[in-house]
């Protein structure tokens, strides 16, 4: 496996940190992917189905900025909407994407071909659909650097495709270049994965779900990796993932979405220690912390109901109808998302009354009436995820 | 407590065929000689890595893959040689609960007729069992008017509770959980875990819970058992095992686990393991972790290391080189001198310091 | 280790609890039946052997005529007031006839597909179930009768047991089971490792549960389809074969023995009155089969329903 490898130096050959690309420094940059407003919608048989409603967020270069929600929020509609990859029924219908100021809507298949591979790279979840089965790995490499650069020559290619396959931690990179994906395991495919992405140094690296089919060993690997990936190639990078303990270990900043909106946005730091939006109070408090151990006994605080149906989304606040300080106000007007504190934005219409708020304490006094109409009250046939028992 | 359930030296091998006769050529060991009991109302989590064996040990102790190897008692019975109609007795005792909220329930039935199932199967349906169903439903959270309704009208979380409600249905003393959660949306995960920790205590099941979430698993298990290559390497109270891990493995694991706790990011020192679980078909001789251990010497390679209490009775370990007991805010890396044993060059794998 | 995620660029994730809409339940019958309706051609096939059926169904109320009676004052005459499609040779009213064959060609064609269906759906669930060497004999099996040629089978059983719509029945069924058998194997290995059956077999059931109360009714959208087909298959041997003289006989009219009637030269440039409505009547038949079992594969396809999902 690993006998390329010398004993005393730390694997990735990607280099450490470079200054310049820490959190803090992030304010001053530019951002490199600027999203505002988009709309995507997808065509059905009962009307459109709004799954991305007037998103916006940006990255600055050399900043990892995790985007968390879960099934149906429109994190995945979202990036699958920067890389121009929203195909029939989906269209997207309003809003701006712009990579270093150009707006990528208004390209031509040819010209958004040009910008993927390029100057935006994506790693998808699995590895094994999006490697071809029937190329080498190495030819597969290859093809990405010479399509970039066309007067490459081959030799130049493979060798460089060997060094990038070092540089991911794939043990014999000579032995493994020549080798078919299915010869890989899964955290090798995915470290393949990521080798083609940063094969032509992109300025943007999407990343959508690149753990989730992964051991935690193999994660723990590859969440390092792509650190040293930002870290050496100071690419901006999107990490979409429902799993929070991976946005703590990799991101500078996060963006929060549900029912296809943000409804939150901060630094890393500031959003775990004091989150300003009920439903990311909820999503902190479903995670078993190591903190909890002596607090074994309790139940975990839940947020009740489901996520809503996005063909009848609620009105107003979409989180309304599983929020426990959801009033009239929530059920008619929707909040924008305001600054809730500096760097730190909430879309909720009583963000300040959630300032030293503990999630425990907030869904824990959900009242059983807030509970029965939990799930979204468009739909005459539903019926609530949760009842309380007697 | 009560011993509900013993396994001695449980396995299952599958044999690999091959050419145009299926010559026998060797076996994918998928488990591999476990020993472990449970008690009546206690929950015993199975955790490790895909290919670990925790799933088909999970099957075998519900008896829907028969063990090639080891016995299985259930309350004093020995149910590992059992087929047929007379597994219908052990039917009602041990349940199962699958991961997959959308395999695991038929589309052309009503949450109804699935929990009905296993009654009209034991023929106890005619008795009392439309009332029977509805207290199902009932227990797990779901209301009457779901009783009509099929699969696909209901969401990831309704469906576990559908499953969770037929595997009740026959009175089960033994739930085995496969993943419940893992298929569910972060927000539904803590609804469920509450609805089985609930039931636990209401019903006094004993559960089986297999997983590779440890965050979950150190919220509802009483006692832990790591599983590697289809072996136990630690099992233990969770207090110890998490606090006072002594395989290194169980160490990697812990570490490897990200925790939302973006404060404690710099100062967690995590053992990134190398490389990936060898083959089920040729395990590594002596110790299975050893290829991937930044500890492992000769020893490790020549001699198997056994399951063996140290400490305190109930935790145990299977390593030649344990960990002692830490503190919680000791180093838990491991220093280049213990990496530096005579195998090291031999070694396909090494663990590194990561900040 | 799977995570429901949306990942899907064809749409935003699954709708949760029940998207459905307001308005009538959707049960699997119903959205079957609402895809089986977007198919105009199978609706149109279902009417129009709709009609086939009732046309058969109340021939006698509806035939003015018997439809052996002989008139020899009126042989082999034109379509007329009285005789709506003309006379045959024998004198006897061809209207009536094609009404009266047509039960016979249905009852034929209806009950060879039912035995056939039934032999294949059992042999098949088995075989897909139990898997093995019950599977490996069963498909030798479907091979060895998929490579006899029927027609000829079937001459030599009509020369053994005589010519005779039972024969016929028999016969047809006995040779077309592997079809189905097929289909059903496929649905029963598909759902052998399902974690629902798993469930099943966890609460106790054996192969003879899971047969009956999962993999038969898994499998009937598949064998509904394969059916119709079957169907269409056994009315057109028929045809044939009582056109060969070896299925219905005389003085029983059929469809296939009413074309061997009209099949001289002569007649079929003179009277074609006395060949045309048989020919009709089979092809139309066969054909509305045929489009009913493209309407039951859409019908039996969830992916065919565009508006299942948002």
């Amino acid at each position: 496996m690993n006998t390329a490898q010398t004993s005393d130096g730390p694997a990735p050959a990607l280099g450490r940190t470079l200054p310049g690309t820490r959190p803090a420094d992030f304010d001053d940059a530019e951002p490199l992917l600027e999203i505002r407003d988009l709309v995507v919608e997808f065509a059905g048989d009962e009307g459109a189905v709004r799954a991305v409603d007037g998103v916006a967020y940006s990255v600055r270069p050399g900043e990892i900025l995790g985007v968390v929600g879960e099934s149906g929020s429109g994190k995945s509609v979202t990036a699958m909407s920067v890389l121009g990859l929203i195909r029939r029924p989906g269209r997207i219908v309003g809003g701006e994407i712009r990579l270093r100021g150009r707006d990528l809507l208004g390209l031509t298949h040819r010209q958004m071909r040009e910008i993927r591979g390029n100057q935006v790279a994506m790693i998808f979840q699995d590895p094994m659909t999006a490697l071809n089965p029937v190329m080498t790995v190495g030819a597969q490499i290859i093809e990405a650097l010479r399509l970039h650069d066309r007067k490459m020559s081959r030799a130049a290619a493979r060798e460089r495709a060997v060094e990038l396959l070092t540089s991911v931690g794939v043990p014999q990179p000579e032995v493994r270049v020549g080798q078919y994906p299915h010869e890989f395991s899964g955290g090798m495919r995915q470290r393949a994965m990521i080798a083609i992405a940063i094969a032509n140094r992109p300025q943007l690296l999407i990343a959508d779900e690149p753990t989730t089919a992964l051991d935690v060993t193999v994660q723990a690997q590859v969440l390092d990796l792509l650190r040293d990936a930002r870290d050496t190639t100071g690419a901006a990078t999107v990490i979409i993932t429902h799993d929070l303990g991976v946005v703590a270990e990799l991101a500078d900043s996060v963006v929060v979405m549900y029912a296809g909106r943000v409804v939150e946005q901060a630094a890393v730091s500031e959003l775990f220690a004091a989150p300003r939006h009920p439903y990311t109070l909820g999503l902190l408090a479903g995670v078993p912390t190591s903190e909890d151990e002596d607090e074994d006994d309790d139940d975990l605080a839940s947020i009740p109901g489901t996520p809503p149906d996005m063909a009848h989304p609620p009105a107003g606040c979409a989180f309304h109808p599983r929020c426990p300080i959801a009033r009239d106000r929530c059920r008619t007007e929707r909040p924008p998302l305001a600054q809730a504190a500096p760097g730190h934005r909430s879309a909720c219409h009583y963000a300040d009354e959630l300032v030293g708020a503990t999630a425990r304490d907030l869904f824990a006094t959900v009242p059983d009436a807030i509970r029965d109409t939990a799930a979204p009250d468009a739909i005459a046939a539903s019926i609530p995820d949760v009842k309380e028992a007697p | 407590m009560t011993e509900l359930l013993r396994v001695e030296g449980l396995a299952k091998h599958y044999p690999i065929r091959r050419g145009v006769l299926r010559r026998h050529v060797g076996d994918v060991r998928a488990v591999d000689g476990l020993d472990f009991g449970m008690a009546t109302g206690e929950t015993l989590s199975l955790v490790g890595e895909s290919g670990c064996g925790k799933s088909t040990t999970g099957r075998m102790i519900a008896r829907l893959l028969a063990p090639s190897g080891g016995r299985i008692v259930f309350d004093g019975r020995d149910i590992s040689g059992l087929s047929g109609k007379a597994l219908s007795p052990l039917r009602r005792e041990v349940q199962f609960m699958f991961q997959d909220p959308y395999a695991s329930l038929s589309p052309r039935m009503t949450a109804h007729d699935i929990i009905a199932e296993p009654l009209r199967l034991q023929g106890t349906y005619r008795q009392n069992g439309a009332a029977r169903v509805t207290e199902l439903l009932d227990m797990v959270g779901l209301s009457r008017q779901h009783a009509d309704r099929y699969a696909h009208e209901f969401s990831g979380g309704q469906r576990q509770r559908v499953g969770l409600a037929r595997a009740l249905a026959p009175g089960p003393r033994l739930l085995v959980l496969d993943e419940p959660v893992s298929a569910l949306d972060v927000s539904i995960q803590a609804q469920i875990v509450n609805q089985l920790r609930q039931l636990q205590r209401e019903l006094g099941l004993a559960y089986l819970f297999i997983s590779h979430d440890l965050s979950i698993v150190r919220h509802v298990s009483h006692r832990i058992a790591v599983m590697y290559l289809g072996r136990i390497v630690e099992i233990g109270p969770r207090a110890r095992i998490f606090s006072a891990p002594e395989h290194p493995y169980t160490r990697a694991l812990l570490s490897a686990t990200p925790v939302a706790d973006p404060a404690r990011r710099d100062e967690r020192r995590r053992i990134t393991l190398q490389g990936d679980v060898p083959s089920p078909s040729d395990p590594p001789s002596g110790c299975r972790f050893r290829t991937r251990c930044w500890k492992a010497r000769d020893i490790c390679a020549n001699e198997e290391p056994k399951l063996v209490a140290r400490q305190e009775d109930g935790h145990l370990s299977a390593c030649h080189f344990p960990e002692g007991t830490l503190s919680s805010g000791e180093d838990i890396t491991p220093g280049p001198s213990q990496g530096a044993g005579g195998t090291v060059e031999k070694k396909e794998a090494r663990a590194w310091p990561e900040g | 280790m799977t995570v429901s995620t949306d990942t899907t660029i064809a749409g935003p994730g699954p709708a949760p609890a029940g998207g459905a809409v307001a308005g009538p339940r959707r049960t699997p019958a119903r959205m079957a039946l609402r895809r089986f309706r977007r198919n105009k051609l199978a609706v149109a096939g279902a009417a129009v052997l709709g009609l086939v059926l009732v046309l058969a169904v109340f021939a006698p109320l509806i035939a003015r005529h018997s439809p052996n009676q002989v008139d020899l004052d009126a042989l082999r005459q034109g379509p007329s007031a009285k005789h709506w499609f003309g006379t045959d040779s024998s004198g006897r009213d061809v209207f009536s006839r094609v009404v009266h064959a047509g039960r016979v060609s249905l009852l034929v064609g209806v009950s060879a597909a039912l035995i056939s269906v039934v032999i294949g759906t059992l042999l098949g669930a088995v075989a897909g179930l139990l898997g093995g060497v019950v599977d490996s004999a069963v498909m030798r099996l479907a091979d060895i009768v998929l490579s006899f040629p029927t027609v000829i089978a079937i001459v030599v059983l009509a020369g053994v047991l005589g010519p005779s719509v039972t024969m016929l029945v028999i016969a047809i069924g006995a040779t077309h089971w592997p079809q189905a058998c097929r289909v059903v194997r496929g649905v029963a290995l598909g759902l052998r490792e399902q974690d629902y059956l798993h469930a099943a077999r966890a609460g106790g059931a054996g192969p003879w549960w899971l047969v009956r109360k999962h993999i038969v009714p898994a499998s009937l959208p598949p064998v509904a389809v394969a059916a119709t087909l079957a169907v269409a298959q056994a009315v057109l041997l028929e045809a044939t074969l009582s056109f060969l003289g070896l299925g219905v006989q005389p003085p029983q009219a059929s469809w296939g023995n009413m074309l061997n009637d009209a099949q001289s030269l002569t007649l079929i440039e003179s009277a074609p009155w006395m060949w045309l409505p048989p020919g009709i009547a089979i092809a139309v038949t066969v054909l509305s089969v045929n489009f009913v079992g493209d309407g039951l594969r859409d019908a039996g396809d969830p992916r065919q329903s565009k508006g299942a999902r948002p």
